[in-house]
């Protein structure tokens, strides 16, 4: 066997302040597929706009609010909230806003609607209102996909035109 | 609550980009300097609560990440996932429980790692708002049109409380964003978030905040033994309000006035406009600086009542969930210079307020 090696001495230390540190960045991108069932109220909300093209609030039994989008429960009165009632097509602006979008979208506006016959307020975008129509309390109308290429999500309504 | 205490603050500069550090080198940054600050050493440290976002930091468990730099090996240590200030409430629990004496609490946060409005996306309710593609700055727009609409304050108003902020930056060392802007200037810039212009919503910082927090005893043997006042935190209250945009209205405060009042009674609180000598608030927006002082109970003349985000607010720089825990370490400072005797510091997680939280601190 070959003798061991003499170790060499050690380095004197450097301290980590006197060394020219280069700036590294490791880039990386984390794409996961994601399923998410809509549950009991969302689901029949998006299956009754993609079977009959109309939008649906649940009705709390107590307070008689409607709420559009629909919660299981009347979230005022935590009591369950299991009456369907028809809500808009029509509805008043709350407010609306425009922000760069994101990458690879159009510039869009977005909107807080409540519908006719809704309590709460649904949100969604502004198709073609010209800016200076823009107001707190302008009449909307929902504008729905057709039934030919409606597939049960949120954009199958398409989205809310002046009346 | 049984009184704790706030022994130190430490925060790092906010800037858009700190490359030189990893994010747990961030952490570390600010322990080294609340350490160096107090005076304390780890062992002295019995529990440690790190507050992050594994979205933000883009690996889950981003707590288990910065342990090692936060001196938590060994120690029972929690994780908050929503804005810092939250951590108080937290922190304040694991003191008054009696097991701990001290604990760090540790915020970081690198806007600049990932893409803060597309991890906001995220946020959104997968069946009725994401599919459209909403941000936060989305919904920082929605709120300012709701809170215009009231008539309460003007346009103007509302690009005064951003020139107010740059200005008040200017004497902050740490701000992201300073500078001397006239109203006007700002409601010609950039429109972020239709109604919203650059300055009126808050930047996307690096940056990271430590506070070391501990029991009455402790905090009076270690006020005495370095010769500083007793900053005790007095108060801590939270509330969480409806999560759809549409389920409440955004231009109101929401629940934050519910949660200054619990914070006010816990802390013998009758006065806040003549008791409170200094408020920091996490202003996402323009808006929010003027819309959460009505949600504490202060008048709508910022020159009324407390120092009003003295520091220039999130405004000037907003570091992810570290945003709220830098609130608690402005006022903490300002109390511990003598800049007055009680202060309230203010934290938000979710979209546009969902949820509140308000700290009372008092300088003994």
């Amino acid at each position: 066997m070959p003798p061991d090696p003499v170790p060499a001495p050690l380095a004197a230390p450097v301290p980590i302040a006197a060394l020219t540190i280069e700036p590294r960045a490791v880039e990386g991108r984390i794409r996961i597929p994601y399923r998410w069932p809509a549950g009991r109220t969302a689901g029949a909300f998006l299956a009754r706009l993609r079977d009959e093209g109309r939008l649906y609030g649940l009705r709390c039994p107590r307070c008689k609010q409607v709420a559009v989008p629909p919660r299981p429960r009347c979230l005022a009165c935590r009591v369950p909230s299991e009456d369907w009632v028809a809500v808009g097509p029509e509805g008043e602006l709350l407010s609306w806003t425009t922000a760069p979008a994101a990458p690879a979208r159009p510039a869009e506006v977005w909107a807080l609607v409540r519908l006719d016959g809704a309590d709460t307020a649904l949100f969604h975008r502004l198709l073609d209102v010209p800016p200076d129509r823009l107001r707190v309390g302008l009449r909307v109308r929902a504008d729905v996909a057709s039934p030919t290429v409606r597939r049960g999500a949120i954009t199958d309504l398409i989205g809310f035109c002046a009346v | 609550m049984q009184p704790v205490a706030i022994l130190g603050a430490a925060q790092t500069r906010h800037v858009a980009r700190r490359d030189d550090a990893c994010y747990s080198e961030l952490a570390f940054e600010v322990v080294a300097a609340l350490l160096a600050e107090t005076g304390f050493t780890h062992p002295r440290i019995d529990t440690v609560i790190t507050v992050s976002s594994d979205f933000s930091d883009g690996r889950t468990i981003s707590d288990m990440a910065v342990q090692d730099a936060v001196g938590a090996a060994g120690k029972s240590s929690s994780k908050v996932s929503m804005d810092g200030a939250f951590a108080l409430a937290y922190a304040a629990a694991r003191l008054t429980c009696g097991r701990y004496r001290t604990c760090l609490v540790v915020a970081h946060a690198k806007a600049s790692e990932g893409r803060p409005r597309e991890i906001s996306r995220a946020a959104f309710d997968p069946f009725f708002e994401r599919p459209l593609g909403p941000t936060d700055h989305v919904a920082l727009g929605l709120q300012a049109r709701r809170f215009l609409a009231r008539g309460t304050v003007t346009r103007e108003a509302v690009a005064l409380a951003a020139a107010r902020a740059l200005a008040y930056a200017n004497g902050n060392p740490n701000a992201h964003w300073r500078g001397a802007l006239s109203s006007r200037e700002i409601q010609l810039g950039p429109p972020v978030a239709d109604p919203l212009h650059r300055f009126e919503v808050a930047p996307d910082s690096d940056g990271a905040c430590a506070l070391l927090l501990a029991d009455l005893d402790t905090a009076r043997a270690h006020a005495a033994a370095r010769g500083v006042p007793v900053i005790r935190l007095d108060a801590v209250a939270c509330a969480t309000d409806r999560h759809g945009l549409g389920d409440r209205d955004l231009g109101l405060p929401g629940v934050l006035p519910q949660v200054a009042r619990a914070a006010y009674a816990q802390a013998g609180i009758t006065d806040p406009v003549r008791e409170i000598d200094v408020a920091e608030v996490y202003d996402a927006s323009a808006v929010q600086t003027l819309l959460w002082r009505e949600g504490v109970g202060l008048p709508v003349d910022l020159l009324a009542g407390p120092a009003w985000n003295p520091s220039g607010g999130a405004l000037c720089a907003q570091p992810g969930f570290a945003t709220g825990l830098v609130r608690v370490a402005e006022v903490w400072r300002r109390l511990a210079a003598g800049e007055g005797r009680t202060g309230l510091a203010h934290g938000m997680t979710g979209f546009v307020g969902q949820a509140h939280c308000v700290g009372i601190l008092r300088r003994a």
